[in-house]
């Protein structure tokens, strides 16, 4: 899927959230939910809820958490 | 020889989420640590998630592992929650993370329960969220 700013501040912020030690969880999830609204609102969508976001990115976010696991996986390859 | 690190297993995710219940029920330990274990099984769960599911193609025995460690994952952070409350919250200063960080991770839980084993939206439906949303179009399947 080709990619825009907002949608990538989107996948940070969920990426965040769900990497987060447990103290720091609320935060993220708080930041990650904004970001979620932001669009919407701007989007003049204010019906439509956070799920049903999440659902029409499941997919793209599957392929950015692939992506980034397997980069923190090659770090880890070149510090062993 | 080069290190190779197996990935987590299901039946690990298992065997820590029924031993935590099993302590939980015994009241082996305080209730922080009881929620620092569900903390330390939930990140199990998702490491498990990702080295399986989303590194590689799912397994119908992979779905089905999932639907159920997350499941119970739930249900254990649940009654946690419940028990919390009902102790008037948790004693001040006893842990590091508060019982809306507990939530926060509930809902990564209830996000992964949904997005892969709840209904898929229609095709036609996720079109016009991503474009009108994220002025994005993709070319027709």
């Amino acid at each position: 899927m080709s990619r825009n700013p907002q949608l990538e501040a989107i996948f940070e912020a969920r990426y965040a959230w769900e990497n987060a030690a447990a103290p720091q969880r609320a935060e993220r999830f708080a930041a990650y939910h904004r970001l979620l609204t932001d669009a919407l609102v701007r989007a003049g969508m204010s019906a439509a809820s956070h799920e049903e976001l999440e659902n029409a990115l499941r997919d793209a976010y599957r392929e950015f958490r692939r992506a980034r696991r397997l980069e923190e996986r090659a770090k880890l390859s070149r510090i062993r | 020889m080069a290190e190779v690190l197996e990935p987590p297993h299901w039946q690990a995710v298992g065997l820590v989420i029924d031993q935590n219940q099993r302590d939980f029920l015994a009241s082996r330990y305080s209730l922080p640590e009881d929620f620092l274990a569900w903390f330390k099984a939930a990140d199990l769960f998702r490491e498990t998630q990702d080295e399986r599911m989303i590194l590689r193609e799912p397994t119908p025995d992979d779905l089905r592992q999932h639907r159920t460690w997350v499941a119970s994952l739930i249900a254990e952070g649940e009654r946690l929650i419940t028990e919390s409350i009902a102790r008037g919250g948790l004693p001040d200063g006893a842990a590091r993370f508060k019982l809306a960080d507990v939530q926060a991770t509930l809902e990564i839980l209830y996000l992964a329960q949904r997005e892969w084993h709840g209904a898929k939206m229609s095709e036609a439906r996720r079109r016009e969220i991503l474009k009108a949303v994220f002025n994005v179009e993709e070319p027709a399947a």
